[in-house]
């Protein structure tokens, strides 16, 4: 099998280990991100600056890894559309790490402002707030090769999505299209890139009614017409692993009554339009979910499948007997065990979480770090998930 | 040069003007997604 054919194969896996339906084969998603271009010989720099560099990492792990998806097909770096442009932005880089400085585009007064006029508010203030007096100084020329560099990145990521799709039969998990946007809560954008983690924390305490107006305005904006779009749509999409990938991380500085006032009325809403439809959502909850466990215990079974990070897969199991579950292998079992150790606990996962579907082998964090695996470790689990059978 | 005299500082004018100056022709219908797009790099990155 190769290609399309491969790809839909892939796909079934996915969809019957999120629907609990039984197959023979239990799917692997490699969760690897920036590891791979170690693991290729090179540095993060030579990497992040040469779309032949990344693309070479890319294959090199295919090539050696065999696995049913991927989490990054090389294109989270778009530091040439950054550095051509010519200032300092959030996100860094050296030999050996990424990282993104901690940032707030507004206050929590200027919310408000912001969510009624993005473009404006984000072109009249927070751009030249960022860049200061360099944003003034740039010139037609510079915005020219800015914007080729944006372009040549876009061909990138086209072109990884086709080798990756059509060379090595790799689904894509969800649709992702950057021109209809991704699925994001408003207290996720707070979190990442309106407020920053203190303002937030600041904010669910002293302004909470600020924030509720927020929430309700970027609900009626955003999450409405997605819900709208799924109520009259028809159903599940077999292109994609699933009908959506949303990420959870801002629960993890909540308080359960700050969980159920900022956060779940919205989660719910779309996650139950999801549920009516017989779709597929996939949550990457970072950190830990199982202190809102209740929260999802009556959906019903095959509809949500969570990534879990911190959480242990056989607790998760217990308390959430309903959602399938993607994860299991810890980075810290991949960076110190052997072969055979890892091999045997992704069995054991298998056996216990997945004989009647319900399971997806995944690491729980995304393999960044020189030191989060071994070679030998991801290449032994690979191979075993590709070979295992009930 | 600053706020006052940048050719692009505006929105949405200077910004339309952005666009028609850096923007391939045939991509022009579609400058407001262009942009943005751009835009959230800039932002984000």
């Amino acid at each position: 099998m190769e290609g399309k054919e491969l790809q839909a194969y892939r796909v079934g896996l996915f969809r019957d280990a999120a629907r609990f339906i039984k197959n023979e084969r239990i799917p692997y998603f490699a969760n690897v991100v920036t590891w791979k271009v170690f693991d290729a010989g090179h540095t993060l720099d030579e990497a992040m600056t040469d779309f032949d560099v990344m693309k070479e990492c890319v294959v090199h792990f295919l090539d050696n890894y065999p696995c049913d998806g991927l989490m990054d097909t090389g294109i989270r770096n778009q530091f040439n559309v950054t550095e051509t442009f010519g200032s300092q932005g959030y996100y860094y880089y050296d030999k050996e790490c990424v990282g993104i400085k901690d940032h707030a585009t507004c206050t929590v007064d200027t919310l408000m402002d912001y969510i009624a006029d993005e473009d404006r508010y984000v072109w009249e203030k927070v751009l030249p707030e960022k860049y200061g007096d360099e944003w003034y100084q740039k010139s037609k020329e510079t915005w020219k090769k800015t914007f080729k560099a944006y372009m040549d990145y876009t061909m990138f990521i086209v072109k990884m999505g086709s080798l990756t799709g059509k060379t090595y039969g790799i689904p894509s998990l969800a649709p992702n299209n950057p021109m209809s946007g991704t699925i994001s809560f408003a207290v996720e954008e707070m979190v990442a890139n309106l407020l920053g983690i203190k303002q937030m924390s600041l904010a669910m305490r002293r302004n909470p009614e600020k924030l509720d107006e927020f929430i309700k305005a970027w609900d009626d904006k955003k999450i409405q017409p997605v819900i709208e779009k799924i109520k009259n749509g028809k159903g599940p999409n077999y292109k994609y692993c699933f009908d959506a990938s949303v990420i959870m991380l801002s629960h993890n500085i909540m308080s359960p009554s700050q969980f159920e006032r900022f956060y779940w009325p919205h989660l719910e809403e779309l996650l139950k339009a999801y549920e009516e439809k017989d779709m597929n959502i996939r949550i990457f909850t970072e950190g830990s979910i199982l202190r809102f466990a209740d929260y999802f215990k009556d959906f019903k079974k095959g509809t949500l499948t969570f990534h879990i990070e911190n959480d242990d897969p056989y607790e998760f199991r217990e308390k959430l007997p309903n959602i399938a579950i993607m994860g299991g292998m810890t980075t810290a079992m991949m960076a110190n065990a052997t072969p055979d150790e890892c091999v045997k606990y992704a069995e054991q996962l298998c056996n216990d979480l997945g004989k009647e579907g319900g399971f997806i082998l995944s690491e729980g964090k995304m393999v960044s770090y020189r030191n989060d695996a071994k070679a030998e470790n991801v290449k032994a689990v690979a191979e075993f998930m590709r070979d295992y059978r009930h | 040069m600053d706020k006052n005299n940048y050719p692009y500082a505006s929105y949405p004018k200077g910004f339309n003007k952005l666009a028609k100056d850096i923007l391939p022709f045939f991509m022009l219908p579609m400058k407001k997604l262009m942009m943005r797009l751009l835009v959230v790099i800039l932002k984000d990155g």
